[in-house]
């Protein structure tokens, strides 16, 4: 009896099962989408970014005027732009750190997400769209970036340096609940599934994806990028099948499957792939990329239909304009469903002509990006030396020694044997007191702070620092836990595989060559992913194939926003990668110079110039 | 919770280094071998002679063992550069120091097992109803001898002559823990219970919390000095 009552529940339980994935399936060949309750519908399932077309724009922005609101993370003011002027109209304060300026729900409001940098006292300022004035700060937990949920009943604050999401009213801020993603290192950006069901954010700092239930508020599982890659902005398809998610450090974007959460395909775009803005007809998806394409320009396109890169670079620049500039699904996931809102509140749905409405939504795609652009950007050294002398007995090997760094730049060292190069690099990285002067590293001077200035450094000495009976992924996971890190396995895995050493990771490192030694002090470097990297002869004893190897590497971890310092005393490949050359001699700063467009022989000049003379 | 990872983890690699190379641990069996084989036969068969002075010969071997292994602790450090790596880990250096030390005091219990039982086997020692109370003096004895060595194995890392530093360091601030167990032995191998050498085991556990105590509070100055 038992049993026939059991083999009935499991049968009805399988129906339903059945039942409800045939329905979603039929629901999606039927051409609609079953949406989450709550959420506005999905009007076009082949393009759910049909309604944010220059006249589909909400009422509610009918009396916003267009202005682009900067909010500058160094000042910790948000600047207001005219668009149609191009000047800054106004400028105030606002909390510590302003991230991003992101609409509410109900686009009643801006709210300015003022993440506190390292501090505890973040908070979020709300602006008037209509005024454009800022109203008094909110306190809240680290807040680096700001959602709404597809139904508006919770504004999602990301406190990436928590690894957490909050789940807040829309209205007071007031605490509903929160998602902790504890292997998410860098959570920060992301996007919902087409029906709202799921929300998919980068982990920047981890190199994988989470997966959260919103609703149910828990984690369904990460998913880990190939090759340690560096995960920026993630945004669904136009269909909702795929989710884009742009790769700093791979220069390109993956394709994954949101419902099955699987990696499916990568599309080559460039170096520094960061921001993703589909295009106004769903077509294409342009990648913004880093600081130095941008320039020239930086912009790639993929089709989105065929899933592969469509144009491409700079002799493209007059064709991509129109993609690039069109009227973008607004910035943020809840624009798509503050749209849809403005559709289901607006008896005139999507055929009210709103051009003036449609300038207002640019104003809200203002966005800076902290970790790279920013800091590639950035004014204030991280790296700040000022006049350090070192004595040894009675020879002063350094003497009133000044340079800085800032984040994102390559520094090259130069100097002869002797010049003081390494004693430099060691005082920078607390192994050496300096004898007079100061230095410090995001603003801790490292011999009064040492324990505050480590954990910012990344040092690749002489010595590899492995130890040869134990593998490479033990290796590691030793120096990430005495680090203090918590790496898991899958950390470990990527890390190991961003150096190329995935097959020998349980090798032990007895059996490694020089370089392939070499390469795991630099996969240890960048699992703890440092603010500041200090090389010592970065490319010595590494044969051609592993120096471009490891130039890729820097160049990677420079566009992500390191300030790096190589000494060095060749001339060779690693000046490529230099934005500035510095040479020691005599103690001194010699010469301190833009490489700009010097090749080795012009640099071998100068060197010879001001080196030699001061010998 | 990291603080005890950090420890574990040291502790870990120590061993794993030296499970896998045995370096010190062949190094320890054949001295220890090569001890026994003098002492037995400079000794001989005479047991009035044997007995007087078994407590201070397998404590003379445990110690010298001790010297050996010690005095390698960092070397390992040193030899694959790993050195810096270590004074640049963020957080409580001591961590550092519980792990090396649970390192050391496993690998020395290992050696001290081995030579114990090769001194029953060269001199037909009855260990008998003296062996618990022995593992306990021995147990006391080789943590004060850890203790000290670990620390002292750090300060003396990096200078030269450090082979004939760290046993001069050490032989003096050992003299409380070598005199307490060789009389406690001396008297648990005559038969008496450990309730009798009660003194000599309160002085080694004194002994090794404060060696203990000390080496913590003062491992992150011997470090980055």
């Amino acid at each position: 009896m038992h049993s026939n009552r059991a083999w009935s529940l499991v049968a009805v339980l399988v129906t339903l099962t059945l039942f409800g994935g045939a329905s979603r399936a039929v629901s999606q060949a039927a051409g609609r989408v079953e949406s989450i309750p709550g959420m506005p519908p999905v009007t076009n399932p082949t393009n759910l970014y049909s309604e944010t077309t220059a006249d589909k724009l909400s009422p509610a922005l009918a009396n916003v005027p267009p202005r682009v609101y900067v909010p500058n993370v160094k000042s910790h003011e948000v600047h207001v732009i005219d668009p149609a002027t191009f000047t800054v109209i106004d400028r105030y304060k606002v909390g510590k750190n302003p991230q991003h300026v992101v609409p509410s729900w109900d686009l009643t409001t801006l709210w300015v997400t003022n993440n506190a940098e390292g501090r505890t006292d973040g908070t979020l300022t709300p602006i008037d769209p209509i005024t454009g004035k800022p109203g008094p700060d909110v306190a809240v937990d680290d807040p680096y970036n700001m959602y709404f949920t597809p139904d508006g009943k919770s504004a999602v604050v990301v406190a990436e340096a928590m690894k957490r999401l909050d789940f807040r009213d829309p209205k007071t801020l007031a605490l509903q609940g929160s998602v902790s993603a504890p292997r998410c290192g860098g959570i920060n950006h992301g996007d919902y599934a087409i029906d709202g069901r799921y929300l998919i954010m980068t982990c920047e700092y981890a190199s994988r994806l989470v997966k959260i239930d919103w609703r149910a508020r828990k984690v369904l599982g990460y998913l880990t990028l190939p090759d340690g890659g560096i995960p920026q902005d993630v945004r669904v398809s136009p269909d909702g099948a795929i989710f884009y998610v742009a790769d700093l450090k791979a220069g390109g974007v993956h394709l994954v499957d949101g419902d099955a959460f699987k990696h499916v395909g990568f599309i080559k775009t460039g170096v520094g792939t960061h921001g993703l803005y589909p295009s106004r007809d769903g077509t294409k998806q342009g990648q913004r990329v880093g600081r130095r394409l941008l320039d020239s320009p930086g912009r790639r396109h993929v089709d989105v239909a065929a899933r592969r890169q469509s144009r491409h670079g700079q002799s493209e620049r007059g064709r991509q304009a129109p993609v690039a500039l069109g009227p973008l699904r607004p910035r943020r996931l809840c624009h798509r469903h503050v749209h849809r809102r403005g559709h289901q509140d607006d008896p005139r749905g999507s055929r009210a002509p709103r051009p003036h409405g449609v300038a207002a939504a640019r104003t809200l795609l203002a966005r800076p990006h902290r970790q790279h652009a920013l800091k590639g950007m950035s004014v204030e050294p991280v790296v700040r030396i000022i006049g350090v002398r070192k004595v040894f007995g009675l020879v002063a090997v350094l003497d009133s020694v000044s340079l800085d760094i800032r984040a994102g730049e390559a520094v090259a060292l130069l100097g002869a044997n002797g010049a003081g190069k390494t004693t430099l690099l060691k005082i920078l990285a607390t192994l050496l007191r300096p004898t007079r002067g100061a230095a410090t590293i995001a603003g801790h001077d490292v011999a009064r702070a040492p324990e505050a200035v480590r954990p910012l450094l990344g040092v690749v000495a002489h010595g590899a620092w492995v130890y040869d009976d134990l593998t490479a992924r033990e290796n590691l996971r030793f120096w990430a836990t005495v680090g203090g890190l918590d790496a898991y396995a899958d950390d470990l895995t990527v890390a190991l595989a961003g150096v190329g050493l995935e097959r020998v990771a349980d090798a032990r490192v007895r059996t490694f060559s020089a370089g392939m030694k070499r390469r795991l002090s630099l996969a240890r470097v960048m699992l703890a992913r440092p603010r500041v990297l200090l090389l010592d002869e970065p490319f010595a004893g590494l044969d051609q194939r592993a120096r471009k190897w490891l130039e890729g590497r820097l160049e990677a971890m420079k566009a992500a926003g390191a300030a790096l310092l190589m000494v060095t005393h060749s001339f060779g490949r690693e000046l490529g990668i230099a934005d500035r050359l510095a040479v020691l001699a005599g103690g001194r700063i010699a010469l301190d110079t833009a490489r700009g467009t010097l090749g080795p022989d012009d640099v071998q000049r100068l060197y010879a110039a001001h080196a030699e003379e001061s010998a | 919770m990291s603080y005890a990872r950090r420890a574990l983890a040291v502790a870990w690699k120590d061993l794993a280094v030296e499970r896998r190379s045995k370096e010190t641990l062949n190094a320890l069996v054949f001295f220890s071998l090569l001890l026994l084989f003098v002492f037995q036969f400079t000794l001989g068969g005479d047991r009035e002679r044997l007995a007087a002075v078994l407590p201070g010969v397998l404590w003379l071997g445990f110690v010298l063992s001790a010297l050996l292994a010690l005095g390698r602790t960092f070397l390992v450090e040193r030899e694959h550069d790993c050195w810096e790596g270590l004074l640049l880990a963020p957080g409580d250096k001591s961590a550092i120091y519980l792990g090396k030390l649970a390192g050391n005091l496993a690998l020395m219990l290992v050696v001290e097992a081995l030579v114990l039982g090769l001194f029953v086997v060269f001199f037909d020692i009855d260990l008998g109803r003296a062996l618990p109370g022995l593992l306990v003096v021995v147990l006391l004895g080789t943590l004060g001898l850890a203790a000290v060595g670990t620390l002292f194995a750090a300060m003396t890392a990096n200078v030269r002559a450090r082979e004939l530093l760290f046993p001069v360091l050490l032989l003096p601030v050992q003299v409380p823990v070598l005199l307490a167990t060789v009389k406690a032995t001396e008297a648990l191998l005559l038969g008496e219970p450990l309730g009798a050498v009660g003194h000599w085991v309160k002085l080694l556990l004194a002994a090794d919390v404060v060696y203990v105590v000390v080496s913590l509070l003062t491992f992150d100055v011997v470090l980055e000095a």
